[in-house]
């Protein structure tokens, strides 16, 4: 740093230079006791980063220098020094282009080294201004005087570009109307005295009609002060008289307008954005908060209400522990405790936010998950003072993210029970299979006993019906899964029901030594009700058979009640039971109560969740009781809805036989498949029946039509030509009476309903289970 | 194809009837004379080990069901592997289970062989007489 210091006094002179070199490193330091002396080391060295001027010298007044050295464009800083009482010289020297100055009191000396460096840093400002060019519009009435001005400023501040006017009119002209529209020109330099509009006026139009924001500096030929103060009232910024040499102080004058007016536009910029701000802070849905390091609220933005329901001022007074979980506090501390510690000193105002996810606890004390994005707050020295924080309601995000979680999980466990269900089906169908294939090669055995035959027949027997179950429940859970499954209901007696289940189950109760127990309201021979009797008992032997299934021994009871408008069964064992946290979930498909290796029984674990279907179906329930090791109990109940007695149509009708008589029955099989045939024949064999074969649809009808004996049709119903449903239409042309039973291998509900519906009195699924044909051919027969 | 060693009899371990029934009257069948010992559950199978130690012979070969009461038969099988003098006897596993996991685990502990049920017999006692071979084979070298 290169200083030029003017000063006079021996003793001021010592202790300046030591200050200054005890300040700055690398200063130099020329020095001159009077205006000549420093006049000529201008004349040898022009460059200086500082002026420092003692106003009173032997030869001269220090402000004739600072003149000088202003008027020759001496790119340096400008300090004056004064006596204490001189303060007008001080702002004289201001005007005229010094940057700062000092008068001489105790201590002065302390705060010289900061008011150079800060000299310094305003004259580079006022420089860079310099550099600038700015619009000037000059209004003057004396072309002379625009002449002189112009060509002044031509060659001391050339940056400054003056366009001339001679009224106020003209300048009015030029000017835009309003603020919204840009201006030309920065600054207006107008003579007081002008013809037409005079100055005053000019201003007041300026300011207060159109608000122009552009500095104003006023000149005049005379001084007087109330001119001066009108003028400055009305909003002038700068008020100039025209004395000798007045032309030199006009540029910097005029700069200085101008920076007051740029500042001034500046913090009007900054009022905007901060209103701006304040409108987006306000209106936002994002909280923002500010804390200080010890998490006091020192700002809450008015959305937290919103999200916690505490206005601004009450939650304000609130510190972070108290709106904030534990484990969420915890994590704020931990996110910061490093960098508020490490203390470094960091030149951002904000650091790069962090994002953390937190719960918050809000007025009513439920809680509220919230994306915080949040950055340490720094003082101007680079210290951490605090912590800003941008925060946003992330419930329903985490809701969503929850659900996402949980259905992926269930997924996974659904595909679990499904791997499960397969593996378990395989090992149901591979057992029967087995004993089906290793048996079935055994009877080619030319030498095989016929004891050792009927055995192995009966073992393949039983395999298949085992087989046939499991591909029947495969079968109903897929239909019930397409949601194709319907109630088709029809008269039942539900004793009917009991009966056929006893008569089913009791053999097999018997067998493995459990007493099985048939219970029923007294004095009901006929409890007549309207329900889908397939299905009914499709449950039943579904319960009944899991009670015969996990019952090692005891007693399995079974039966009915009625109960408000409800038919309650109930099925009462003495098993292995279940434990409470499989009772929820054991009527879930798949699910058998031990899903372990150790399986002891089989099954294809959909018996109850066919039977929960169904029972949905029925508008009714099945639930449970058990105890494990103990028995359980399972009840299912439906509506009992009474049937209209006066609907007989839908009785079936029955033909009377006189069994007594000899005379044999007469049944016709159509049917086109010749083993099926041959197994209907070996079923009836032991029975007095006639049998005629009709080998399609057409064939059917003409041994009907031509054999009015036939009692009995078992019709099937994909024949070739005509096919069950058809020839049944047409031989209920000629013959109602006559008892047609469909018998198909689709298994599919709605095949009885077409059937039914088509003429048949009865529909039996294929394969044929012998029992139940007997049963149902003496229903009809009376034999 | 025949089991030599025919005073040695075969380990069945199978909780089906029905299984049981059909297995010896498919070594009957192939005029097998090997005595067949059946134990209807993995407890039962484990019983063996005791009796062996008290003199009752060992099987010639082993066959084992996976689904059993009790003990299943994977947990049998790995306890037999890790006896020390019965690991060599030879373990068939004949199951109705094709799941891989079950494969896996069971020729990770030692199994000598693995079929799924249902199957013909005739390579169903190939396999037994292979493997009877093999470990015979194996027995002698090793003593």
């Amino acid at each position: 740093m290169k200083i030029l210091y003017l000063e006079d006094n021996a003793t001021d002179t010592d202790l300046t230079t030591r200050k200054l070199a005890q300040a700055f490193k690398d200063c130099e330091i020329i020095h001159a006791d009077t205006l000549s002396e420093a006049r000529k080391r201008l004349k040898k060295d022009k460059q200086y980063d500082l002026a420092l001027i003692d106003m009173h010298l032997p030869d001269g007044n220090g402000l004739e220098f600072l003149v000088e050295l202003r008027e020759k464009n001496i790119n340096c800083a400008i300090i004056v020094l004064t006596g204490s009482g001189d303060e007008e010289s001080a702002v004289a020297a201001l005007k005229s282009g010094a940057d700062d100055y000092l008068t001489k009191k105790m201590n002065y000396l302390e705060s010289l080294p900061s008011s150079i460096t800060l000299a310094i840093k305003n004259f580079e400002q006022k420089r860079k201004i310099s550099s600038r060019e700015i619009a000037v519009l000059y209004i003057e009435h004396n072309k002379s005087d625009i002449e002189l001005t112009q060509r002044h400023f031509k060659s001391y501040a050339p940056n400054f570009l003056i366009t001339a006017v001679i009224n106020a009119e003209e300048a009015l002209k030029k000017l835009p109307l309003t603020s919204d529209e840009p201006c030309k020109y920065s600054i207006i330099l107008i003579d007081y005295r002008l013809s037409g509009i005079n100055a005053l006026e000019f201003v007041k139009i300026i300011r207060r009609e159109r608000k122009l924001a552009l500095a104003i500096v006023v000149v005049t030929g005379q001084g007087n002060e109330e001119i001066a103060i009108e003028a400055l009232r009305l909003g002038v910024d700068e008020y100039l008289v025209k004395r000798p040499n007045y032309l030199f102080r006009l540029p910097s004058l005029l700069t200085s307008a101008y920076q007051y007016h740029e500042l001034e536009n500046k913090q009007f910029a900054l009022e905007k954005s901060e209103a701006l701000y304040r409108l987006l802070v306000n209106n936002s849905t994002d909280v923002i908060v500010m804390l200080d390091l010890n998490l006091t609220y020192t700002y809450i933005s008015p959305a937290i209400y919103h999200l916690i329901g505490y206005t601004p001022e009450e939650a304000i007074n609130h510190k972070l522990e108290d709106v904030l979980t534990s484990e969420s506090l915890k994590l704020v501390i931990s996110t910061f405790e490093e960098e508020i510690q490490s203390g470094q000193f960091v030149t951002n105002y904000l650091t790069d936010p962090v994002v953390i996810e937190l719960e918050m606890i809000r007025k009513d004390g439920s809680r509220v998950w919230t994306e915080v994005k949040a950055s340490l707050l720094f003082d101007e020295k680079g210290k951490p003072n605090g912590i800003f924080g941008v925060t946003r309601d992330i419930t329903m995000r985490k809701k969503a993210l929850m659900d996402l979680i949980e259905a992926k999980e269930k997924a996974e466990e659904s595909d679990q029970l499904k791997t499960a269900f397969l593996n378990n089906i395989s090992h149901e169908i591979r057992t029967p299979m087995n004993a089906i294939i290793g048996f079935s090669e055994f009877l080619n055995d030319p030498e095989l006993s016929l004891e050792s035959r009927m055995h192995f027949t009966d073992v393949i027997t039983k395999s298949c019906n085992q087989l046939l179950s499991i591909v029947t429940d495969i079968i109903s859970i897929a239909t019930i899964e397409a949601g194709q499954e319907k109630i088709h209901e029809s008269q039942v007696n539900v004793n009917t029901v009991c009966e056929s289940i006893n008569d089913q189950f009791f053999p097999q109760f018997q067998e493995k030594n459990i007493s099985f127990h048939i219970t029923t309201p007294p004095s009901n021979n006929e409890v007549l009700i309207n329900t889908d009797e397939t299905k009914l008992i499709q449950v039943l032997t579904n319960l009944v058979g899991n009670a015969l299934k996990f019952t090692k021994k005891g007693h399995v009871n079974f039966g009915y009640e009625i109960k408000d408008n409800n038919l309650e069964f109930f099925i009462e064992d003495t098993g292995i039971g279940i434990s409470p946290d499989m009772v929820e979930v054991i009527f879930d498909r798949f699910r058998q109560v031990e899903s372990t290796s150790t399986r002891e029984f089989g099954g294809s674990g959909l018996g109850l969740s066919i039977s929960k279907a169904y029972a949905n179906l029925f508008g009714g329930k099945i639930w449970l009781k058990s105890e494990l090791g103990i028995g359980s109990t399972f009840y299912f109940s439906i509506p009992f809805k009474v049937t209209d007695d006066n609907y007989s149509s839908g009785k079936q009708k029955e033909i009377a036989i006189n069994s007594n008589t000899n005379q044999p029955l007469t049944i016709l099989i159509a049917e086109d498949e010749e083993y099926n045939y041959m197994l209907f024949k070996a079923i009836l064999k032991d029975l007095n029946l006639n049998i005629i074969w009709a080998k399609d649809g057409s064939e059917t009808v003409e041994k009907c039509k031509s054999n009015p004996d036939i009692d009995l049709v078992l019709m099937d119903i994909k024949m070739p030509f005509l096919n069950g449903y058809e020839a049944t239409q047409q031989i209920r042309q000629f013959n109602k009476d006559i008892i047609i039973i469909a018998q198909t291998a689709h298994a599919l509900s709605g095949d009885r309903e077409k059937a039914i519906a088509a003429g048949c009195n009865e529909y039996i699924s294929k394969p044929i289970d012998k029992t139940l044909f007997l049963r149902m051919l003496n229903k009809y027969l009376k034999y | 194809m025949k089991i030599k060693n025919c005073e040695k009899p075969i380990l069945l371990v199978e909780d089906n009837p029905i299984d049981v029934d059909l297995t010896i009257r498919a070594f009957k069948k192939n005029n097998l004379g090997n005595e067949i010992k059946v134990a209807r559950d993995g407890e039962e199978a484990l019983n063996w080990i005791q009796k062996w130690d008290e003199g009752e012979p060992t099987p010639i070969v082993i066959l084992l069901d996976l689904n059993l009461p009790r003990y299943n038969g994977l947990e049998v099988l790995k306890e037999l592997k890790s006896h020390e003098l019965y690991k060599t006897i030879p373990v068939i596993i004949l199951t109705t289970s094709a799941e891989s996991k079950d494969i896996e685990t069971a020729y990770k502990l030692g199994a000598n062989s693995y079929i799924v049920k249902p199957v013909e017999l005739d390579k169903f006692i190939e396999v037994a007489a292979q493997i009877d071979l093999y470990w015979r084979v194996y027995n002698e070298l090793s003593s």
